[in-house]
């Protein structure tokens, strides 16, 4: 059990550095794993604010409502989702404030 | 406030007034009977959130623009200006209220408090001051609906996926989960996650169905928010879909509010006609059962069960027979709450609270009944047929020490159907090993 937890730490720390690299920088990181819906979508739409103007949010998600979720909500409160991407369960979002 | 957005929110309770809120604005006697059938009152004494209090709100509001007396002697007729402070506390009330309709099952008039925070809602959004998380979660879900063509296809290789799961699951590599499949019997419209996909799809497949899953999700935030018109476009989604794939029924997920909407406030608020029949998933699951299209295995579960009946599906649809049959088939050590049926208490969680976190610390508060229920029965797994209640119930067992595990209907049912423990979760991929019972 211990050895699969600290394997799965391993595994997570290398997706972020993976997102990482996407050229976007960082600002916030969120763990929305095991939400399920609409908690991700609400827990984005909270911390957004906390982040200056022009600020990145990675928010990393598995209930599948969120591919949709996500987006929708950024379409409406006039935020950008730069990337959507999938690593196993996970979906890794890359939100970004605009105003 | 200005005069403009005075005559904004007085303008709603002018276009609003008929016989219904008439009467319900006159006939109340202060008797309080209702303060001890709110949960929220009662955990937390504040006069806020008593049923008959939070009426009163629009009730001076009245008093203070539409009638005489109010208008030139407001004090004393006890009439109140829309200020600020007023908007406050009806926000407050408002939104906190959870639409469980207990105080009205005990008020002798059966004032229907939450028919009159509809009223409300709609002042406040004309204020401007509809809950905020409410309104971005309708304005995503009609965002999904506009530009559905840009989700299909993530959608449809995430259905690949969850196929697969129901294969291994039922153990047939011709199971399917079929989208947008025209002819259909059934369109499914089900909430987002595996979790309330897979059990009823399990059932679909055993009983033999000509089922197809909906596009769109069947919680309704539009509903919440208390804005009929978002509402109505939320769930026309779901209408236009199936009036399009032509199916006789449409089947809602274990979503008490969905049902109810879909059921009871569509055709007025389209003023429409639904071109099929509306059936919520308590109600098929019993009739699959019935007519003998699932055939439940012997050997019911022994281990001690609850049930808690949503205020949706019981109070507000009248769905207390079916549940208890089903699980009568699934299950033979049920433990009811006390009280339980039309008495029930709300867990605390419904009306769209559990997805405002401004209000999550008072509903784990207010849910201090429902939690020493649920610990009276000593059962480990609680069964409710309604999403909002077991996210909640969820959050009281972690924070009251409870010690279960929540559980949908379709999920027994269909872990019963597969030999598996009827607590087995339904996760993607990740089902986990039921505990053992010492
Ligand atoms: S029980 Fe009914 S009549 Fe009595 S105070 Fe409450 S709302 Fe008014
Ligand atoms: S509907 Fe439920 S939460 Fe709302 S006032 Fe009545 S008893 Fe309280």
């Amino acid at each position: 059990m211990a050895k699969e937890k600290a394997k799965s730490k391993a595994k997570s720390k290398e997706k972020t550095e993976k997102a990482k690299n996407t050229g976007s920088k960082i600002d916030l990181e969120l763990d929305l794993r095991g939400l399920m819906c609409p908690l991700p979508m609400v827990r984005v739409s909270q911390t957004i604010t906390k982040v200056p103007v022009g600020g990145v949010i990675r928010a990393v998600a598995t209930d599948p409502g969120s591919l949709a979720d996500i987006p929708s909500w950024a379409r409406t409160t006039g935020n950008e989702v730069l990337k959507t991407e999938r690593d196993g369960k996970d979906i890794i979002f890359l939100v970004k404030r605009v105003k | 406030m200005n005069k403009a957005e005075l005559k904004a929110v007085t303008g709603v309770l002018d276009k609003g007034m008929n016989r219904q809120l008439l009467y319900y604005l006159d006939v109340c006697t202060r008797c309080s009977i209702c303060k001890d059938a709110c949960h929220q009152y009662v955990s937390t004494g504040d006069v806020l959130f008593l049923p008959a209090y939070r009426a009163e709100l629009i009730r001076r509001v009245y008093k203070k623009y539409f009638t005489r007396s109010g208008l030139f002697l407001p004090s004393l007729y006890e009439g109140r200006e829309v200020d600020d402070r007023l908007l406050d506390e009806l926000y407050r009330s408002t939104y906190a209220c959870t639409g469980c309709r207990r105080c009205m099952y005990y008020c002798p008039f059966s004032i229907d408090t939450t028919w009159l925070l509809g009223v409300a809602k709609a002042m406040l959004i004309a204020a401007g001051r509809g809950a905020q998380i409410l309104t971005e979660l309708a304005g995503a879900a009609i965002a999904k609906g506009e530009n559905i063509d840009l989700f299909k296809d993530i959608m449809l290789d995430l259905n690949k996926e969850t196929e697969k799961e129901l294969q291994s699951l039922v153990n047939d590599p011709t199971a399917a989960i079929p989208i947008e499949k025209e002819g259909a019997d059934i369109l499914y419209a089900a909430l987002a996650g595996v979790h309330s996909i897979l059990p009823p799809a399990v059932i679909f497949h055993k009983a033999g169905l000509n089922w197809t899953l909906s596009l769109f999700e069947s919680s309704n935030y539009g509903y919440f928010l208390g804005d009929a018109e978002k509402g109505r476009i939320i769930a026309k989604r779901i209408v236009d879909e199936a009036t399009r794939l032509k199916v006789k029924e449409v089947v809602i997920s274990e979503c008490g509010h969905a049902y109810r909407v879909m059921q009871y406030l569509y055709e007025t608020w389209a003023n429409e006609k639904l071109p099929f029949r509306v059936t919520a998933m308590v109600e098929i699951i019993a009739r699959l059962i019935r007519e003998g299209h699932v055939e439940i295995p012997s050997g019911k579960e022994r281990k001690l069960v609850t049930y808690h009946d949503p205020c949706q599906v019981g109070r507000n649809a009248g769905f207390y027979d079916e549940p208890r049959y089903v699980l009568s088939q699934v299950a033979s050590n049920l433990r009811e709450l006390t009280p339980n049926r039309e008495k029930n208490w709300c867990c605390g969680g419904g009306g769209g609270l559990v997805a405002q976190p401004e209000f999550d610390e008072f509903r784990i508060k207010t849910g201090e009944r429902k939690a020493e229920q649920i610990k009276q029965t000593r059962a480990g797994l609680v069964v409710s047929p309604c999403e909002n209640c077991r996210l909640q119930i969820a959050a009281l067992n972690e924070k009251y020490d409870l010690d279960i595990k929540v559980t949908g209907l379709s999920d027994v049912v269909a872990n019963q159907l597969i030999g598996r423990d009827i607590a087995t979760s339904f996760e993607a991929g990740q089902a986990e090993e039921p505990e053992s019972e010492d």
